[in-house]
């Protein structure tokens, strides 16, 4: 005769259901890396700043570039942004090990790498002597194209329709505003690119409602 | 077997919450125990006796990463869960069409 303990005794197969239920939405939420708060910390970024760099040069005869106060704030919001991707990333995967994390710390490291690359090419760029104009167009277009990039690998490695739909349309972005001048790749990088960030924001809140 | 047909390692509330989180991992994930107990709430010896009764099963495996103890669910343990989802479903049908035909009579 097996004796049963006190935990079990009510634990019927409806509580069960409940407790599978509602830890399975818990453990949800906890290993959430809430793509929509990261997505909307980088479109605020991408809209806000080089908003304010399009309104500051978008008169500009000859272009000469955005002020350093103006890259000073666009610098604070991308590193806003930065931190916010990091803290929901980490309150999600601290403690875990194995495929998964080694995954996305390799993608973390790729972004670093890609993003200080980038900008250090640009920086290469007009230390070769080229001109402003183009220096301003170069630096927008290639932090798209990386961005892009980036994103859609991420979708390939971590899964997620929205992240593959939101690097294609960055990488396409990307194309266009090399074809541009500095001032319509200021606002392509704003309108276009804060605007598919925000985008893909509601369609993974709306997504992850849908889910539930 | 319990009465209900539903596995006794897994069905009792803290263990079945903890299979559940760790099957919430990808296959050869782990968490670590620290990161396991303050998702669940349990004490430490509460934590470690509902494990050790799920790893005597072969259902939860510990190791040990970056010096700190891990946790992680087995494929027996998965394999496990997956029979235990169908049971209770099938268990929670079968109650649901005997209340129906009770309440028809």
């Amino acid at each position: 005769m097996t004796v049963s303990r006190p935990e079990d005794e009510f634990f019927d197969p409806a509580s069960a259901a409940r407790v599978l239920g509602g830890e399975g939405e818990r453990v949800r939420a906890a290993f959430d890396v809430r793509v929509a708060d990261q997505f909307a910390a980088w479109g605020v970024a991408w809209l806000v700043g080089l908003g304010l760099v399009w309104f500051q040069v978008r008169d500009q005869i000859p272009y000469r570039g955005p002020s350093t106060a103006v890259i000073v704030v666009l610098a604070v919001l991308m590193a806003a942004a930065l931190v916010v991707t990091v803290d929901r990333v980490h309150r999600a995967t601290v403690g875990m090990h194995g495929g998964t994390a080694r995954r996305g710390r390799s993608y973390g490291v790729a972004w670093g790498c890609g993003v200080v690359a980038g900008l250090l090419m640009v920086v290469g760029a007009a230390r070769s002597g080229a001109p402003p104009t183009v220096v301003g167009t170069l630096v927008v277009s290639s932090q798209l194209l990386i961005a892009g990039v980036l994103y859609a690998c991420g979708a390939a490695v971590f899964g997620g329709r929205t992240k593959l739909g939101l690097g294609c349309w960055l990488i396409l972005l990307a194309v266009v505003a090399a074809f541009c001048d500095p001032v319509v790749a200021a606002a392509l990088g704003a309108l276009g690119g804060g605007g598919g960030f925000l985008a893909a924001a509601a369609v993974s809140v709306r997504s992850s409602r849908r889910t539930r | 077997m319990s009465g209900d047909g539903l596995d006794p390692v897994i069905h009792a509330p803290a263990r079945l919450r903890i299979v559940v989180t760790l099957a919430a991992l990808g296959e050869g994930d782990t968490l670590t125990f620290a990161r396991l107990q303050k998702h669940l709430g349990l004490t430490a010896g509460n934590l470690i006796t509902h494990l050790r009764k799920l790893g005597e099963a072969g259902y939860t495996e510990s190791g040990k990463a970056a010096g700190t103890t891990t946790v992680r669910l087995t494929d027996t343990g998965r394999a496990a869960f997956a029979r235990y989802r169908l049971s209770l479903t099938a268990l929670l049908a079968g109650q649901q069409d005997l209340a129906g035909v009770e309440s028809s009579t």
